[in-house]
C-alpha cells in the first residue's frame, strides 16, 4: 500500500472546491496587503530617518530575531512559549504550502508527487507534533493570560480574537485529520497511522461514529478550518497579529548604534521648533515602533519608575503615541503622555534592552522633554532649573565656583594640562568627583591607582565643564551642546590621545555623543582601563577576600555592555560577588539617570531605596558600584531604607586602592 | 503703559573672596550673574506684560560688559533693554546710581507712561537696599518695598495692591500708580529662556544711553556725585565656635541641646 494520503480526501478537487478556495485566499491576501499599505500613510506622518543602510547587517538582525527568536527568548517562560509556538506555526504553514503545492500545482500540472514514501511519514509526524506543540503553547499562554493574569498584563478583545482563532484553527485541523484517519487509515493502514500520533488519538476518539457522519463532520470542519484561516489573514492588520509583519520589520529597521546615542539637534539652523510636541515631530520609525508593540509589558516590568509607583510605563507611552498616530494626529503628545510620566524616566534603557520588538522608548521620551525644555522652558521642578542655570554660569549643576573645579586634586600626583599636557591619559573628572566630598574620595583613589601603575594623569581643572549629560537627558540640548563645544575645544587644544573617566555618564557622552560634535579621542571607563592595566601586570592588586554585591550602572552595563571587567577587578581584589536578582542587563537603575540626579524624587517611592533593599537582600553588607551618581543615590537610599549599618556603598576604585600591592 | 525692571550685573558673590593683603574683592575667575533679586523683578515685569499687555523694559547701569545680562533679559522676553553706561557713571554709590536710573526712567516716561518700576530688594554685592527707594524719592513715585505678591492692579483707577513680606507677618498695601516696587524671592519663579527666544535675543539691539543722552550734571553722578564710598573691605574675624554634644551617639539629645542653645541666644523664634 502506498505511503501517502489522498489530498483533498472527501472534499473533492474540482472547480467547485478550488475556485472558491483560491478566490477567498487571494481576496484575503489582497485585503491584507491593501490594509497594510493603508497603514503606511500613518507612518508617513513622521519625519524622514534613514534606517535602510547597512542592509546585510539589517537582514542579519531580521533573520536572527525572527527565525531564532533571539529577543523573544530573552525572557524564559512566555518567551519560550512564544518561540515554540512560532516555530511550530511556521512548520504548519510550510506543511500547508507543501500540500497545496503538490495537489494544486505539481501534481495537477506535471503529475509530480513528493508527499509519499519515507518523506511523507516524517512530514506527517513533524506536522502532527508541531500542531501539538503549538496547541500546548497556546493553551499555556491562554492560562497565563486569563487565569494566572500576571500583574500589568493588559488583556483586550484583541487577545480573545487571537487566542480563539489560533486555537480553533489547530483544533479543527486535528479533528479533520482524526475524521479522515478514522475512515481511511484506521481500518486499512494502521502502520501509517502511527506516523500521525495526535491525529490517531482524535481518530480513536471518533471510532464508533458512522462513516457517513464522519464524512459530513470532516467536510464541514474542513471548510470551517479554511474560513478560520481566511479570518486569521484578514484580522492581521486589525489585531496584534500585525506584529507578525511590523515586529519583524522593526528588526530590520533597528538602531544600529552607537548604542544609546541620541540624535544631535541642529541648534544653529533655522529650525523653528525643537523636540516632539506633535506626531509630525517624531520620525516615521517612532510611529512604526508603536505598531510593532505587542503589549507584552516586559518594558513595564523592568521600568524603575513604574516599579516605584510613578506615572510612567514605557509600554503605555508607546501605546499612547500609537493611538495619537491612528486617531488624533494633531493631539499634543506631551498632554497625551503627561509631563509627570515624561519627567519620571531615568533613561536607564531597561525597556529597550528587553523589548522583543526592538522598540526605542528612550529617545521618544527625550524628544518630548526637549520640546518642554527648549520651547517652553519647562522643568520637573525649580531645583532642576536652578541646576541648569548654575551649569550655564559655572559649568556644574551645584553652582560651585568654576575656578575651584580642580581644587580636589591639590597635593595629588596629577598635572593640570594647562601646566603640562604631556600625560598618558586625560582624566575627565566630571562634576560629582570634582565637587562632591564622597566622590572626591573615589577620584583620589583612581589617581593613586594610576600612580601605582605608573600612569601619568592629567586633568583639565578649572577648564573642565560638565559633560552636559544630565542636562541633555533632561531635554536641554542647548545647554548640552554649549558645554560639549567648550569641552571639545579645550580637549582638542591639548592634543590629547586618550581620555579615561570614572563616571559612566561622562564616558557614554564623551565616547558617543561628542562624536557628533567633532571629538574623536579614544575614551574609556576606568573599569576597563584598570582591568587592562591589571592584565598587563602594571597594576598589581593583592587579593584580600571580602563579600559584596555589585550594582551594574545603566551607562556602563546596558549602554556599553561592560559587565565582565568590573567583576574581574572585584575578583582580583578577592571579592566574592553575591549577585542581585536584577543584575547585568537586567540591573535596576539607582534613580539618577536621565538627569534625575538634579531633580527631587517627589512621586512614588524612592528608586534608590528599592535598589538598596535589593542589595541588602543578597545578605552582603557591601554594595559596590562604578558610578558617582549611583554612589550618591545609594548613600541616600541606604539611609532612606533604614539600612545604615547593614549596607555600605563603595566604589570599585576605593576597594582596589586598599589592596594595591606595593 | 511701561513696566520697568532695574537690573544689575553682579559677580557671583557666593564665590567672591577677599584678598587678605589688599582688602579688595578677588574678581578673577568669578562669573557675572544677574543680581538674583533682580531676576525676580525682571520676571514680574514679564508677568505683567503677559497679563496686562504692558511693555516691559529692562534697564541697567554698568560697564559695557553688562550687555551680557541685558541680552539674557531679551532671551526671556523683555521688549526693550537699555544699558546706561558712561565713564562718568563709574564709582557711583546708591544716591548717584539712583539719579542715573531715575533720569533714564523719566526719559522713558516722556514717550510712554511708566506705571511700575521693579527693583530687587537689594543687590548681593552691595546689600544696601537703597537704590529702589532712591528712585522712588527722585521720581516721586509711591514706594512699596519687600513685595512678595501682586494682589491686584486697577488700571482704571490707576492703583495697585500688593502684599509685603515682613518679619513674621504680611501686610497688604494699596498705592496709586506710578509705583516703585522692590521684590523678594518669594514673589515668583523666574522663567528659563526658550531656544527661539535665545536665538532672537542675539539679534536684538541693546540701546546704550550715555551721559550725552541723559545729560546729567557730571558732578551729580559717578564717584563725584557719591557722598559715600567704600574705604575698606575685610572679612570679619570669627570667634572659635564650640562643639556641643555628640551627634553620632546621641542625635536626639544633641539636636535638643542645639535648639536650647539657639533659643538662649534668641536666634530661634518659637
Amino acid at each position: 500500500m502506498e505511503t501517502t494520503r489522498e489530498l483533498y480526501w472527501n472534499i473533492g478537487h474540482g472547480a467547485t472546491v478550488l475556485l472558491p478556495m483560491y478566490l477567498f485566499t487571494f481576496a484575503a491576501l489582497g485585503f491584507l496587503i491593501r490594509s497594510c499599505l493603508q497603514r503606511l500613510s500613518i507612518y508617513r506622518q513622521g519625519k524622514p530617518l534613514n534606517r535602510t543602510d547597512q542592509r546585510t547587517v539589517r537582514i542579519g538582525e531580521l533573520a536572527k530575531n525572527v527565525l531564532l527568536q533571539s529577543r523573544v527568548l530573552l525572557v524564559n517562560g512566555p518567551g519560550y512559549a512564544h518561540g515554540l509556538f512560532f516555530w511550530s506555526f511556521v512548520l504548519l504553514f510550510i506543511g500547508t504550502c507543501f500540500v497545496a503545492g503538490q495537489a494544486d500545482f505539481t501534481d495537477l500540472l506535471f503529475g509530480y508527487r513528493f508527499l509519499n514514501g519515507e518523506f511523507y511519514k516524517y512530514f506527517s509526524m513533524v506536522l502532527d507534533l508541531a500542531g501539538l506543540v503549538a496547541l500546548a503553547m497556546l493553551l499555556g499562554l491562554l492560562v497565563r493570560r486569563y487565569l494566572v493574569r500576571p500583574a500589568g498584563l493588559e488583556t483586550t478583545f484583541d487577545d480573545a480574537i487571537m487566542h480563539g482563532l489560533l486555537c480553533s484553527i489547530i483544533i479543527t485541523g486535528f479533528v479533520i485529520e482524526g475524521a479522515r484517519m478514522a475512515v481511511t487509515e484506521l481500518p486499512n493502514n494502521m502502520g501509517l497511522a502511527f506516523w500521525s500520533p495526535v491525529g490517531l488519538l482524535f481518530a480513536k476518539a471518533l471510532v464508533g461514529t458512522g462513516e457517513h457522519t464522519l464524512r459530513a463532520l470532516h467536510q464541514i470542519l474542513w471548510w470551517l478550518h479554511f474560513f478560520l484561516v481566511i479570518g486569521f489573514i484578514c484580522s492581521i492588520p486589525f489585531t496584534k497579529f500585525r506584529h507578525i509583519f511590523t515586529t519583524a520589520a522593526n528588526y530590520f529597521f533597528v538602531d544600529l548604534g552607537p548604542k544609546g546615542a541620541l540624535v544631535s539637534l541642529d541648534m544653529e539652523g533655522d529650525a523653528e521648533s525643537f523636540g516632539a510636541a506633535q506626531l509630525k515631530d517624531l520620525t516615521w520609525k517612532d510611529i512604526f515602533d508603536t505598531d510593532a508593540c505587542t503589549k507584552c509589558k516586559r518594558c513595564q516590568d523592568r521600568c524603575p519608575a513604574y516599579h516605584t509607583e510613578k506615572p510612567l510605563s514605557p509600554m503605555k507611552v508607546i501605546n499612547q503615541l500609537g493611538e495619537v498616530a491612528c486617531a488624533n494626529p494633531e493631539a499634543s503628545l506631551i498632554e497625551t503622555v503627561g509631563k509627570d510620566a515624561l519627567w519620571s524616566c531615568t533613561t536607564c534603557r531597561a525597556c529597550q534592552e528587553i523589548c522583543p520588538a526592538s522598540i526605542e522608548q528612550v529617545n521618544k521620551i527625550v524628544d518630548m522633554r526637549r520640546n518642554l525644555v527648549l520651547m517652553e522652558g519647562d522643568f520637573p521642578g525649580s531645583e532642576v532649573m536652578t541646576a541648569m542655570s548654575n551649569t550655564e554660569v559655572n559649568g556644574n549643576p551645584f553652582g560651585m565656583a568654576f575656578a575651584t573645579r580642580g581644587d580636589w586634586a591639590e597635593g595629588l600626583p596629577v598635572t593640570r594640562l594647562a601646566d603640562d599636557a604631556g600625560v598618558d591619559i586625560l582624566y575627565f573628572v566630571g562634576c560629582y568627583a570634582s565637587f562632591d566630598k564622597r566622590n572626591i574620595k573615589v577620584a583620589t583613589s583612581f589617581i593613586k591607582l594610576c600612580e601605582s601603575a605608573g600612569i601619568k594623569v592629567g586633568i583639565l581643572g578649572k577648564e573642565e565643564k560638565c559633560c552636559g549629560e544630565p542636562m541633555r537627558k533632561m531635554g536641554n540640548e542647548y545647554l548640552y551642546q554649549t558645554m560639549a563645544a567648550e569641552n571639545i575645544e579645550t580637549i582638542k587644544s591639548y592634543g590629547i590621545k586618550k581620555i579615561v573617566t570614572a563616571c559612566p555618564h561622562c564616558f557614554n557622552t564623551l565616547s558617543k555623543d561628542y562624536r557628533d560634535l567633532g571629538l574623536e579621542v579614544e575614551t574609556e571607563h576606568y573599569t576597563t582601563f584598570l582591568d587592562r592595566l591589571m592584565k598587563e601586570s602594571r597594576l598589581k592588586i593583592k587579593a584580600d577576600s571580602f563579600d559584596c554585591t555589585y550594582h551594574d550602572s545603566c551607562y556602563i552595563g546596558r549602554y556599553n555592555d561592560i559587565y565582565r571587567e568590573p567583576r574581574a577587578l572585584l575578583a582580583a581584589a578577592g571579592g566574592t560577588v553575591r549577585e542581585m536578582d536584577r543584575c547585568e542587563s537586567e540591573s535596576f537603575c539607582c534613580g539618577a539617570g536621565g538627569g534625575r540626579i538634579m531633580a527631587e524624587e517627589k512621586l512614588g517611592s524612592r528608586i534608590s531605596e528599592s535598589r538598596a533593599k535589593m542589595a541588602a537582600a543578597t545578605g552582603s553588607d557591601l554594595l559596590v558600584s562604578n558610578c558617582p551618581f549611583c554612589l550618591t543615590m545609594f548613600e541616600d537610599g541606604i539611609k532612606g531604607a533604614e539600612l545604615e549599618g547593614t549596607l555600605v556603598p563603595r566604589d570599585i576604585a576605593e576597594i582596589l586602592l586598599e589592596r594595591v600591592a606595593t | 503703559m511701561l513696566v520697568i525692571s532695574c537690573i544689575k550685573q553682579v559677580p557671583d558673590t557666593t564665590q567672591v573672596k577677599i584678598d587678605p593683603v589688599t582688602n579688595t574683592l578677588i574678581r578673577d575667575g568669578i562669573p557675572f550673574i544677574i543680581n538674583p533679586y533682580d531676576a525676580h523683578a525682571l520676571e514680574e515685569s514679564l508677568r505683567l506684560k503677559d497679563r496686562y499687555g504692558m511693555r516691559s523694559v529692562a534697564i541697567s547701569m554698568g560697564p559695557p560688559n553688562t550687555v551680557a545680562t541685558l541680552r539674557k533679559a531679551y532671551a526671556i522676553g523683555v521688549d526693550e533693554a537699555i544699558l546706561l553706561s558712561d565713564r562718568c557713571f563709574g564709582g557711583a554709590d546708591t544716591l548717584a546710581t539712583s539719579r542715573v536710573l531715575s533720569a533714564a526712567i523719566e526719559r522713558l516716561n516722556k514717550v510712554e507712561m511708566v506705571g511700575i518700576v521693579f527693583c530687587g530688594k537689594q543687590t548681593i554685592d552691595g546689600d544696601t537696599a537703597q537704590v529702589g527707594p532712591g528712585i522712588a524719592s527722585r521720581l516721586g513715585f509711591s514706594q512699596l518695598t519687600l513685595v512678595d505678591r501682586i494682589e491686584s492692579i486697577d488700571l482704571q483707577r490707576k492703583t495697585i495692591k500688593v502684599r509685603r513680606k515682613l518679619e513674621g507677618r504680611h501686610e497688604i498695601v494699596e498705592a496709586p500708580l506710578p509705583v516703585m516696587i522692590t521684590v523678594v524671592r518669594e514673589l515668583n519663579r523666574p522663567r528659563y529662556p526658550t531656544v527661539p527666544m535665545r536665538v532672537d535675543s542675539e539679534e536684538k539691539e541693546i540701546k546704550v544711553w550715555d551721559n550725552t543722552v541723559l545729560k546729567l550734571d557730571v558732578e551729580s553722578v559717578g564717584l563725584k556725585g557719591s557722598p559715600t564710598w567704600v574705604s575698606k573691605i575685610f572679612s570679619p574675624e570669627r570667634d572659635q565656635g564650640e562643639i556641643i554634644g555628640d551627634g553620632i551617639s546621641d542625635p536626639v539629645g544633641t539636636a535638643n541641646l542645639l535648639i536650647d542653645k539657639l533659643l538662649s541666644k534668641d536666634l530661634l523664634a518659637v
